[in-house]
């Protein structure tokens, strides 16, 4: 089991919350979590296309009020 | 006030410009210039030019989100207006009747164009006094 | 109340304009800067891809402030919001009433294995103009094969400076008939962060039949010996000339308490109010603070004229306007968004380019003489509010 990091994005404009999640992923290893909390409704079809395209695990993604919630598991680092 | 000056370098850079011998022209060419802008009342002019309120006032006039729309295709407008015009103003000899009407309204690009219309028509009908 | 004293630290935009605006109140206003020369960053891409002289685009600091600003060349190297006192580099001890970090973003070459080296090998964009003279001798020497403009990370200032870099040498290398690509690699899905957006710079891309983009490439790693960039899945690009967009952290300054900057290093502030963290006396604007919105000119700019209002008692807020231009050689568009707006729909036009030629011939005078020329500013951003483009764009 790999370490967690929750990386905030809320209130974000643009760039918005994959910059973060660019920078979270770059510290990461294959078997770590990482939690994003955003507020962007866009961060709902970004999220799924990064899954799709870098190959990563998406194991939650949720709405909670405002608050959007996604949880992927890193696997696709060589 | 500098703590640590750098910049009296730029003291001795100006002296040493007025030393260049085109200066001379320059300068002179230049204070008749002043004089002709004076006497003509274009200095005064550009100096109410100068104003930034005359600026920001025609600015904020212009600047509508419809103007800097426009402004943005003033190509296509243009375009669209030569041609549209060129038809206006050009002398037309030949004459259309219902029977010409009728068979114009076949054609695909009239057909387009009437929807056009149509479409202006609409837009027409909406216009209000504001 | 005049006579306050207001430290302010950093001589770029933001530094420069709310250090001008403060003294014409007769603020008693310090400026720290460890950089005598001023220079106007977004030309760095002329220089890189036209060729341009970096003197045209440089000012000595002095010469853009009042005079009745107190300069100091010197680093700042502590600051104790608690004590209300600074420390510089060289050892002079600052007290303040209120204090303006404005001190940029640090360039950081050590986050990614091989940047450094190719750093020094072909300078960039971001550095400095030195760093883009680099970029040039290469652009204009290259002949044929591939220059890859790479992205490894997305909080960057300028967010566009990527894809106009990627333009600029595309058209340089067509008008000059020079077998080139240009690839960009992008850590995001899209071209560009905003998807909307990013339909209108992919097809201008697609336009260019030297252009090629990779989205959602997350670099790892530059081999420069065997001139190859390499993905975080392993996958490996082949490169004749790489520039890469270095990291950003925050200033490095030592800031009591520690908890006022981010993990990055960057200032955490109030997002419209712009006040460090609990402090009503100490303001960060610019690239270093952490206002959750892109590292922009414009927000340095707007920033400074919020924090000038707010030091005068004044209520107002920044709203995280951007107004960032993405330009070609002939056209341009601008990413116009807030902190409650995404960007707003754009065209490529040379209206736009205009426009943004006329801001840079205004740069100097407006950055010496700021109350001259907020009036002008100040319609340009009224006009243009993202919910006054709203849907229909520009």
């Amino acid at each position: 089991m790999g370490d967690k990091k929750t990386v905030d994005a809320r209130g974000m404009a643009c760039p918005g919350p994959i910059a973060k999640l660019t920078r979270a992923y770059r510290e990461a290893k294959n078997g770590d979590v990482i939690e994003i909390l955003a507020t962007d409704q866009g961060f709902i079809p970004d999220i799924k296309a990064w899954i799709e395209s870098t190959g990563n695990k998406l194991i939650e993604l949720k709405q909670d009020g405002g608050v959007i919630r996604a949880v992927i598991e890193v696997t696709a680092k060589k | 006030m500098v703590e640590e000056k750098t910049d009296s370098k730029s003291t001795e850079k100006i002296l040493a410009l007025l030393e260049r011998p085109e200066m001379e022209e320059a300068v002179a060419n230049l204070a008749e210039l002043l004089i002709a802008m004076n006497e003509s009342g274009l200095l005064d002019l550009l100096k109410v030019l100068a104003d930034r309120g005359v600026l920001e006032s025609l600015m904020k006039y212009l600047m509508t989100p419809d103007f800097l729309r426009m402004a943005d295709k003033l190509d296509k407008y243009v375009h669209v207006l030569e041609e549209s015009g060129e038809i206006l103003i050009t002398e037309e000899k030949a004459r259309t009747g219902i029977g010409g009407l009728l068979k114009a309204m076949r054609d695909p690009d009239v057909q387009v164009g009437l929807t056009k219309l149509i479409k202006l028509l609409k837009f027409l009908g909406t216009v209000k006094e504001q | 109340m005049n006579g306050e004293k207001v430290l302010v630290v950093g001589g770029g935009a933001g530094g420069l304009l709310v250090s001008n605006l403060l003294a014409g109140d007769g603020k008693e206003v310090t400026l720290v800067t460890d950089n005598p020369e001023h220079y106007f960053q977004p030309a760095n891409l002329f220089i890189a891809f036209k060729g341009e002289s970096p003197e045209s685009y440089k000012r000595s600091v002095e010469s853009l402030l009042d005079p009745k600003v107190r300069l100091i060349l010197d680093k700042l190297s502590k600051l104790d919001l608690g004590n209300r006192t600074a420390l510089t580099e060289r050892g002079k001890r600052l007290e303040y009433d209120y204090v303006i970090v404005a001190a940029g973003a640090r360039m950081d070459y050590n986050s990614l294995p091989g940047m450094k080296e190719n750093f020094e090998t072909f300078g960039d964009y971001y550095s400095s103009p030195e760093a883009a003279v680099k970029v040039w001798n290469t652009v204009s020497r290259m002949k044929n094969g591939k220059l890859i403009i790479g992205v490894p990370d997305l909080i960057i200032k300028c967010p566009p400076a990527p894809h106009k870099g990627v333009f600029l040498a595309a058209e340089f290398f067509k008008k000059e008939k020079r077998d080139v690509t240009v690839e960009l690699l992008y850590p995001s899905p899209h071209i560009y962060t905003e998807a909307e957006l990013a339909k209108t710079i992919e097809s201008k891309m697609k336009s260019f039949s030297n252009i090629e983009y990779r989205t959602s490439f997350l670099i790892d790693s530059v081999d420069t010996g065997r001139k190859v960039v390499i993905g975080m899945n392993g996958e490996e690009i082949k490169y004749d000339a790489l520039v890469l967009i270095p990291f950003h952290k925050g200033p490095d300054i030592d800031v009591n308490p520690a908890e006022a900057r981010d993990d990055d290093g960057f200032i955490k502030v109030d997002k419209r109010k712009l006040n460090i963290t609990s402090y009503d006396d100490a303001f960060a604007i610019g690239d270093c603070n952490n206002a959750p919105t892109s590292k922009t000119g414009v927000a340095a700019h707007l920033g400074a004229f919020v924090v000038w209002k707010r030091i005068n008692g004044r209520n107002a807020e920044y709203s995280g306007r951007t107004n960032c231009p993405l330009i070609t050689d002939d056209e341009a568009i601008f990413v116009i968004s807030d902190y409650d707006h995404k960007p707003v729909g754009q065209r490529f036009s040379r209206l736009k380019r205009l426009m943004e030629d006329l801001f840079v011939a205004m740069y100097f005078p407006s950055l010496r003489y700021p109350r001259k020329f907020e009036p002008i500013f100040d319609v340009y951003f009224n006009a243009t509010e993202p919910h006054i483009l709203g849907e229909k764009g520009w």
